[in-house]
């Protein structure tokens, strides 16, 4: 039940018609069944590992808080959930990853390994909620929140069917307090539910499906086939198609939890705007690097055990970061290479103050937008090719035959047609300052910006949509 | 950056006027799609055509002929030359082409439902011209819509459209015109923006199938391969034979050579439908399609002859009655 589909929006109509109509308790109970049958419309054998996580988190976290828990057992309480969660994500996402390398290096070594390779259907979004879960068990255990009293409410937090599947990965203490209390329905939260709701399809089915349609054909282009232009353009088609996948799913997912009466967190604030690696990771998937620092990097030590430490932490924390992404050489290696330019960029800001502090003129700043723009497109392109010996045939293939052929007029135009209106509302947006500042502008201005998204979305959806691409994350 | 703490957020009052004015810009494309949509649109100028044209044949003295089919068809059938065929070999018929680049069973047993089955409309024979009759997925959606306006929406939805958001998307094309003819206008829009838009797509849409072929053919399962299925061909032969109507089935040729599924020989033999096999004909060589697959003016001109030549000997001669494999 994708969010750009017809179904979803039956089911949505249904379950927002009750829910409005519900007190609060009953609310959280019609949202946790919504969200059940939201998850189990994909495969209903999935619900017992949301259910699974759900309830060794909230015995763990009980127990933790139980009266005379001692710091031993807090902690071994601690290791179950970790544990358990990861063991879901580790068999179910990497099993056959692993084995399949363990069996190859086996055999090179002239050993004959038969392990067992198993049909293993990947549970969507399996990285989000297992990541959300363990997040609350940390802090509960380092005594940042207070473990959930109703087993509903935390089934809820774990469940809650905008975000479950693709993020935000929201915090316990910013979504619980939310499911805990009465919803507060403000002036503006159709507005902003709609705007966001709309701007994602928008991002979704107009911008990420076209661009699939030029990454797509490039990629699967033979030896010969494809230009070097053709490759750097079908490279920024996927910058813009995971782009618009992604962000527009988080914003999609924020509109509708703004009409059930819930704030999820920004996930997105124009990525591409970007002046350094450090920069980018505070605008791209905010909920993940977010997590990543703070149960990953700042425990490892951060910047703070001198420089040495500081790169192999953030080396570290990148590696594990592009392999949260899939069970692949190319997310390690995209993984290892977002490592590696931030250490680079951090090399270079300690050479000459920060990179902040220099690019502070807008000629600088376009330089720099415009080679941290270049730079994620080499990541993007690790990310997206079938295996590395790909990408780095088509590295070889931009860098020595750069021809302009008819597609590449094709695609180029295509870009600047789809994406183009795009960037300059995020330019404009990027200028004010505020994610919302079409919610500001007079409602003539707004109406003229959502003709257009509609016009587009009405006659500019290709026939057949992509799925999202970080549903397989 | 600041998100929804301000207080300057605009009441559902201001929303409502924002969506009535994307309503009444919906609306006023929606208008002007229905006035200029013949013009735009030669698809669309074709199908409206359908209703008139099913009238002047019904209303013709001489055999009626009806030639339903693909782009094969639409460039391979000359009805002039075809007529004047049969009229040189001693018959009379009358015959019209109803073919849609890119059509299949579903919308071929539609259209003869929607403009010949019944007493007053019915032709006297009935060729499905292509190189694949085998049930697909409904694709073409929107032109569905378009080409059963007159049709009961019910049976169709339920027969020929098995998923929901396909249906949600057919009705929206039944009361859309706008939405059902959003891919011509996406075309023509961008034909006329996007430079080499045209071989663009057509590279963009090559290195897809080649991947998808691939895709295919790594997982091939050869049983599955031949078990295909050909529901939607029988229920426009049942329809056929309830409206007393003879129906051929014509492989049109292409400048390579395909294979004939067996099954669907069998299944024609087994209720004596016949197969009038033209994928070699001995004047039509590679040099008659102008892309490998579709016949240019000079291959339709042959083949159209050709055809007429076998309808005569295989339909309309007493000498050799059908059916003939």
């Amino acid at each position: 039940m994708l969010f750009n589909s017809y179904i979803f929006w039956a089911f949505f109509a249904i379950v927002i018609l009750i829910y409005s109509r519900a007190r609060h308790r009953w609310q959280n109970i019609i949202l946790l069944a919504a969200s059940y049958i939201f998850y189990g419309w994909w495969d209903w054998r999935f619900l017992s590992l949301v259910a699974a996580s759900t309830m060794i988190d909230f015995a763990c976290t009980r127990l933790m808080a139980a009266p005379g828990a001692t710091a031993a057992r807090r902690k071994s309480l601690l290791v179950v959930s970790i544990v358990s969660n990861l063991a879901f994500l580790g068999f179910f996402k990497y099993f056959n990853f692993f084995a399949g390398e363990l069996a190859g290096i086996l055999s090179t070594l002239g050993f004959q390994a038969n392990l067992p390779a198993l049909q293993i259907i990947l549970p969507v979004g399996i990285s989000f909620y297992t990541f959300q879960t363990m997040s609350y068990s940390i802090d509960v255990y380092k005594g940042r929140a207070q473990p959930v009293r109703r087993f509903l409410d935390f089934a809820l937090y774990v469940a809650f069917f905008p975000q479950l599947v693709a993020g935000p990965i929201e915090r316990f203490n910013r979504l619980m307090p939310q499911i805990e209390n009465p919803r507060v329905h403000r002036q503006g939260d159709f507005a902003e539910g709609l705007y966001h709701i709309l701007l994602g399809l928008f991002k979704k089915v107009v911008i990420a499906d076209n661009m699939a349609t030029i990454t797509n054909a490039v990629f699967a282009a033979g030896p010969g086939q494809a230009t070097g232009a053709d490759m750097l353009l079908a490279i920024y088609a996927f910058a813009f198609q995971i782009y618009g996948d992604f962000s527009g799913y988080s914003s999609m997912a924020q509109g509708l939890a703004k009409w059930l009466g819930f704030d999820l967190i920004y996930n997105f604030k124009m990525p591409y705007f970007a002046v350094s690696p450090s920069d980018f990771w505070t605008r791209w998937h905010i909920s993940l690097s977010a997590w990543l620092r703070d149960y990953l990097y700042i425990p490892l030590g951060g910047n703070r055990k001198g420089s040495l430490n500081t790169y192999r932490n953030l080396m570290l924390t990148m590696l594990l970061g592009g392999l949260w992404h899939g069970a692949s050489w190319t997310f390690v290696a995209w993984g290892a290479y977002q490592g590696a330019i931030l250490i680079i960029y951090r090399l270079l800001e300690q050479a000459k103050k920060s990179t902040r502090e220099v690019v502070t003129t807008w000629p600088r700043k376009v330089v720099a937008g415009v080679v941290m723009f270049h730079l994620t497109c080499i990541g993007w392109l690790l990310f997206r090719a079938d295996n590395l010996g790909q990408a780095w045939l088509m590295l070889r293939g931009i860098a020595t035959d750069f021809r302009f052929s008819e597609f590449s007029a094709y695609a180029l135009g295509s870009i600047v047609f789809f994406v183009g209106p795009l960037l300059l509302l995020e330019y404009w947006i990027h200028r004010r300052d505020d994610m919302i500042a079409l919610l500001r502008v007079r409602w003539q201005a707004r109406a003229a910006a959502y003709s257009y998204f509609v016009f587009m979305l009405w006659f500019f959806a290709p026939e057949v949509s992509n799925e999202f691409i970080y549903f397989q994350f | 950056m600041s998100s929804s703490t301000s207080s300057s957020r605009p009441t559902l009052r201001q929303e409502l006027k924002v969506l009535a004015v994307v309503a009444c810009m919906l609306m006023g494309v929606e208008l002007l799609m229905r006035r200029i949509e013949s013009r735009v649109s030669a698809e669309y100028a074709t199908i409206s055509s359908f209703a008139e044209r099913a009238e002047r044949l019904a209303s013709s003295q001489s055999p009626r002929i009806l030639v339903i089919g693909d782009s094969l068809a639409e460039d391979g059938f000359r009805a002039d030359v075809f007529s004047r065929q049969i009229e040189q070999l001693g018959h009379q018929v009358s015959v019209d082409a109803f073919t849609l680049p890119g059509s299949e069973m579903s919308e071929w047993y539609w259209l003869f439902r929607s403009y010949f089955a019944d007493a007053q409309h019915r032709p006297d024979m009935v060729f499905l011209c292509s190189s694949d009759f085998v049930d697909y997925p409904t694709v073409g959606i929107g032109r569905l819509a378009t080409l059963t306006r007159r049709s009961n929406h019910s049976e169709l939805l339920l027969s020929d459209i098995p998923d929901f958001c396909d249906r949600a998307k057919f009705l929206k094309s039944s009361a859309f015109r706008s939405f059902a003819g959003r891919d011509r206008i996406q075309k023509s829009i961008l034909s006329a923006i996007i430079p080499n838009y045209q071989e663009g797509r057509t590279w963009q849409h090559n290195m897809l199938r080649q991947a998808s072929e691939a895709t295919e053919y790594s997982e091939a399962d050869n049983d599955l391969a031949q078990e295909q299925s050909y529901s939607r061909l029988h229920r426009f032969l049942d329809l056929a034979d309830e409206h007393n109507v003879a129906v051929a089935i014509v492989l049109m040729p292409m400048a390579y050579k395909y294979d004939v599924d067996e099954s669907l020989v069998k299944q024609l033999c087994a209720r004596q439908v016949p197969l009038v096999d033209c994928r070699w004909v001995e004047e039509i060589t590679p040099a008659s399609f102008y892309d490998g697959v579709h016949l240019s003016s000079e291959g339709a001109r042959t083949f159209s002859g050709h055809f007429a030549g076998r309808v005569v000997r295989q339909f309309l001669s007493d000498r050799e009655p059908a059916p003939t494999f």
